[in-house]
């Protein structure tokens, strides 16, 4: 039956649940800035009522259902997913910008300015074959094209190493975020054992996710517990109820297909096809000069205008450095000093479309105008693919902050409201002692 | 859909960040001038910019080609107005040699003085242009007219012909064979070559033989002279083709750096009007962050 005391035990409970509704509003504002939080919410509902015979059924307060986390896990893997893309295409990007900082075109002082200025030194020779200071101009304009290609070629080689050392830094990056995934599962499962749910490392878990997801794309399954099953394509990164230990350890990229690995992967094959082109470019360049600074008359000594190392560098003939006049204009050493059928013949090749690169037909200046152009192509298709998944990324963080996001107003409404409500059970406490005061004083026995 | 602060905040600082790099981008034209500093910007145009640097290049290279060749042309023409001078000077004495009631020993002072005109003629088909000697062929180094003892004018240079380049695949042969200048007559005498027909002259005027040098001899002068005029004809040829290429040349220059200023550089007026815009977009931006971001439920709760 219905007593003062039943009365004061649903007041009881209202303070209660009112109490426990500002504390998590509380905790809501608090995280309002913490990164992946999701805000949570005190689900309320009415008690069981009891049956009062003849009178029907009477309620007995409020009940705290348990604390919900408010998330859209749909939005939440796409935003994983998205963000792979974006992360993907924003290294490869970064890591293009690169190249083409070392190519420096179109500038003044670039290869393509050095070639131009090569041959029209071989030009000036041509009109002024006696003169050793065309001579010496040749070489040295040839020495500064050859210094330029080779330092390219470096640049190009130690971006290609340095690109090495960040694949494996994300390799290792992702090795300690699924350790720490791990680790999670298995706190989360000790949690969720007990029929709780953990709603804040759930939301951790959600933020190395997306970190994951940064470095690599993955496919991810919750059990009923609700811990995670990752596998990066084929190969599994995270087991349930297994030791990852080698899982994690044995991970070595090669199934990745997006994020910033595939990113970093992405351009290492460029710069690689990169350099491989600029040795092409050294050696047929140096053949196509060679088989024309040969004297016709086969009993003279004849001198390579370029050497090719073994590691494929570009240099003139120390031969020719050393005695610029070793250089040959005519067609012989020994032609007329005013024949200069030789100069003339290595100014051509200039408009020579036969060079035989590998990459294609084309002239020299044409080929390395198709290498700069290509490097340019590659980085805008990525700057393009940045930009249109930062928008859909954007817009998934909007509809993720939507359904998860802390808004200020509403949890200081809801603050206002819970004391409120605080408030008005206390005053409910103390009619009831007023009630009882009446009972227990006020009746003179 | 609901709005939280921070979905205000983040969208805030993504839209001024995107201002401000906008910003950026106009401020980087504005003070370099050039549309584009990285071929990701737009690959084809830095293609196109790359060539066109190139053939400006080119370009600037058969300009000096050109004009050191006309210096070369002009400098042949003058020295063969020089040897037309002399011959006609040769000619006239060979006329007032002919007078039959000249005294030998006037005859003799005539000899001397072509011997001496011969000598001058050696000088100026030895002119050279800029360390070269031009009537060489091939053998530019080396002097390559000289007179020997007996007063011949040899040749020692060789029949090569020097040619420019003046215009991507196009080339011109320069006439340097100075044995075609003054050899290869064709002289009544049979004698072939100008230095043979002075050494007759000479001859004549030691022997008295007025007939010849008022005849034969006088006549092979003329030839002589019209074969000069002849060449410096071709002379005059290749000068004003060289001259036409010159001017299609800077002409081809004026087309190809507007092409290219068309290309890279930017239009200051319209870049800064657009700059402009864009200034008071990021300023407006930076106003509204002001008034959007401060109100909150707690500026009115008391």
């Amino acid at each position: 039956m219905s007593g003062i005391f039943s009365t004061l035990n649903t007041a009881n409970k209202g303070l209660n649940a009112q109490q426990i509704a500002l504390n998590t509003a509380s905790h809501n504002i608090s995280n309002a800035n913490t990164e992946g939080f999701s805000r949570q919410r005190v689900d309320l509902k009415a008690d069981l009522a009891y049956t009062y015979g003849g009178i029907g059924q009477l309620g007995t307060g409020v009940k705290v259902n348990g604390v919900i986390r408010m998330v859209d896990d749909y939005v939440t893997r796409q935003i994983r997913e998205e963000g792979s893309s974006l992360n993907q295409y924003m290294t490869k990007s970064e890591t293009l910008e690169q190249m083409e900082i070392i190519y420096n075109e179109p500038s003044d002082t670039g290869l393509n300015f050095n070639i131009g200025e090569m041959f029209e030194s071989w030009q000036g020779l041509a009109k002024n074959p006696e003169s050793l200071t065309s001579k010496t101009i040749v070489v040295e304009k040839s020495k500064t094209f050859a210094d330029t290609l080779n330092h390219i070629s470096d640049q190009l080689e130690s971006l290609v190493d340095e690109t090495g050392l960040q694949i494996e830094k994300q390799i290792t990056d992702i090795k300690a975020v699924a350790q720490n995934i791990d680790t999670l599962n298995q706190q989360i499962f000790n949690v969720s054992i007990k029929g709780l749910v953990p709603n804040d490392l759930l939301d951790q878990r959600d933020v190395l996710m997306k970190d994951l997801s940064s470095m690599t794309d993955f496919t991810s399954s919750f059990d009923k517990y609700g811990r995670v099953e990752i596998s990066v394509g084929t190969s599994t990164l995270i087991g349930i109820e297994v030791d990852n230990t080698s899982n994690i350890n044995n991970f070595d990229g090669a199934t990745s297909t997006s994020g910033a690995l595939q990113g970093y992967k992405d351009a290492q094959t460029l710069i690689n096809i990169q350099i491989a082109e600029i040795k092409d470019f050294a050696e047929k360049i140096a053949s196509e000069f060679n088989g024309a600074h040969k004297p016709a008359d086969s009993t003279e000594t004849s001198y390579d205008f370029f050497n090719i190392d073994a590691d494929g560098k570009i240099s003139v003939n120390q031969d020719l450095v050393d005695d610029n006049s070793l250089v040959l204009a005519g067609e012989n050493y020994g032609s007329a000093p005013g024949d200069s059928s030789t100069a003339v013949k290595i100014a051509a090749i200039r408009d020579k479309s036969d060079i035989g690169f590998s990459a294609g037909k084309n002239t020299i200046e044409g080929a390395f105008n198709t290498m700069v152009t290509k490097v340019g192509i590659s980085k805008q298709h990525s700057d393009n693919m940045v930009t249109n998944q930062e928008v859909l990324v954007n817009q998934l963080q909007i509809r993720r902050e939507s359904t998860s996001g802390v808004s200020l107003d509403e949890e200081f409404t809801n603050v206002i409201q819970f004391q409120k409500a605080f408030e008005a059970n206390a005053r409910v406490i103390s009619v009831l002692t007023d009630m009882l005061d009446v009972l227990i004083n006020g009746m003179g026995v | 859909m609901r709005i939280t602060n921070s979905s205000l905040t983040t969208n805030y600082l993504r839209n001024l960040s995107r201002n401000l790099s906008q910003m950026q981008k106009y401020q980087n034209q504005l003070s370099s001038g050039k549309e584009i500093s990285k071929p990701s910007e737009n690959p084809l145009l830095v293609s196109k910019i790359m060539d066109l640097r190139n053939s400006i290049g080119l370009n600037e290279q058969y300009n000096t080609n050109i004009s050191d060749t006309l210096g070369w042309v002009q400098t042949q023409d003058g020295s063969l107005d020089g040897v037309t001078g002399t011959l006609q000077k040769i000619r006239e004495l060979m006329i007032y040699g002919a007078n039959g009631s000249l005294a030998v020993t006037d005859r003799g002072a005539i000899r001397d003085e072509i011997v001496q005109n011969i000598q001058g003629l050696k000088d100026t088909l030895n002119t050279n242009f800029d360390g070269r000697y031009i009537f060489g062929g091939t053998e530019t180094t080396n002097a390559p007219f000289e007179v020997d003892a007996d007063n011949n004018l040899i040749y020692n240079g060789n029949s090569d012909t020097i040619s420019r380049q003046i215009a991507k695949g196009v080339s011109t042969d320069l006439i340097s064979n100075g044995d075609a200048i003054v050899g290869s007559f064709d002289i009544a005498t049979g004698e072939n070559d100008l230095g043979k027909l002075l050494k007759n002259v000479i001859t004549a005027l030691e022997a008295g033989d007025t007939d010849s040098l008022s005849g034969d001899l006088l006549k092979d002068v003329d030839i002589a002279i019209d074969k000069i005029l002849s060449t410096r004809s071709k002379i005059g040829a290749i000068d004003n083709r060289l001259e036409a290429s010159k001017s299609r040349n800077e002409s081809e220059k004026l087309n190809l750096t507007s092409l290219l200023s068309q290309k890279e550089d930017i239009d200051i007026a319209e870049k800064y009007m657009e700059y402009s815009v864009m200034s008071t977009v990021y300023q407006a931006s930076l106003a509204a962050g002001a008034k959007v971001l401060q109100p909150s439920l707690l500026d009115y709760l008391r």
